[in-house]
């Protein structure tokens, strides 16, 4: 058995403080641009910037080292831990028929596939959101989006969808399916998103 | 303009309560729970995430979580992680979401949160603290 020195035991609590380390791995994007991630110290002073699909940067003692690392080996290190993400959500559009808030017949189609998608999923939950094409003012459209998801929700409940599930939103004309001028009447943009997580 | 009908108002009436939502347990095996006001909840999918809950997964524990901006999250064993602080607006799909990884092992992929704002997504560790911009990682804190 080794014999410790009067040095070697109080050298112990620092190995032991220096020990307390922390880690973030960067994986390959799931659309190919792995994005970033910037390390702070506690205070929040930036150490490093990682941003190359499979890099590894440790943080210990107030610094931080990066190392590459070969992107498809953080698919194979971190197998397990990945095969534990849910699902991605799932995105369902309904459109509607003019001067309408009845879905469109091939909108109605898409309800039993929705029902069916919140089945096959273990603790469903729905985001329901509505969108309008860019024709008024920015507020009204906000609140007309809004309008729309609600009428989505309200059609779906009378069909048998779990009321505790769903959260509702209305997005406006933030988000143009179709990119249009101000100003422009688009059916593609006039639509509800049902968000299947 | 249309004026909105009664089933609209009740829709949207009705999806209120579940509005503290954060995010929701998708899968649970082993030790898994959250730790809310002192008390251990034990977690099965569909399980509601609020604020200030701290996921906490034994030896051989582990689950994952999907939140309400699309940010995915799966947690390894021995791992105890507070939700310290999420802000979400619906409308805009900004908002700040901070949380503490005490110890353990997790995997992220960001959500709408860190795509619209790449301040805002922020996983705090005992020694530093690390920014998440639109991307998919692995975090390790022993």
């Amino acid at each position: 058995m080794m014999r410790r020195t009067a040095l070697g035991w109080l050298a112990a609590p620092l190995l032991l403080a220096g020990c307390a380390m922390s880690q973030v791995a960067l994986g390959p994007g799931e659309n190919g641009d792995a994005g970033s991630v910037a390390v702070l110290n506690a205070a929040g002073t930036e150490l490093a910037v990682v941003d190359k699909a499979g890099a590894v940067a440790s943080v210990s003692g107030g610094s931080a080292s990066i190392k590459a690392m070969d992107s498809a080996a953080f698919d194979a290190k971190y197998a397990d831990l990945l095969a534990g993400l849910p699902t991605p959500p799932r995105t369902f559009v309904l459109y509607f028929k003019e001067n309408s808030v009845e879905p469109t017949e091939d909108s109605q189609a898409l309800l039993a596939e929705i029902f069916a998608e919140i089945k096959k999923r273990a603790g469903a939950d729905l985001e329901i959101t509505g969108h309008t094409d860019t024709v008024g003012p920015e507020e009204v459209n906000d609140a007309f989006s809004l309008r729309r998801a609600a009428e989505i929700t309200s059609y779906l409940f009378s069909q048998g969808l779990d009321k505790t599930i769903v959260r509702i939103g209305g997005r406006g004309e933030r988000e143009l399916r179709e990119q249009t001028p101000d100003e422009t009447s688009s059916a593609i943009n006039r639509r509800v998103e049902v968000i299947v997580r | 303009m249309r004026i909105i009908g009664t089933g609209a108002v009740l829709a949207i009436a009705l999806a209120q309560p579940a509005w503290a939502d954060i995010g929701r347990i998708k899968l649970a095996s082993g030790a898994a729970s959250i730790e809310r006001d002192g008390k251990l909840l034990p977690l099965k999918p569909g399980f509601v995430i609020e604020t200030g809950d701290t996921l906490v997964t034994g030896a051989r524990g582990k689950a994952g979580a999907t939140f309400i901006d699309n940010t995915r999250l799966s947690a390894g064993p021995g791992t105890r992680m507070t939700f310290r602080s999420f802000d979400y607006n619906d409308t805009t799909q900004k908002g700040r979401f901070v949380s503490f990884l005490k110890k353990g092992v997790v995997a992220i992929i960001s959500g709408r949160i860190a795509r619209n704002d790449p301040q805002a997504m922020r996983v705090e560790t005992p020694k530093n603290i690390y920014v998440i911009r639109r991307a998919r990682v692995v975090l390790n804190v022993k």
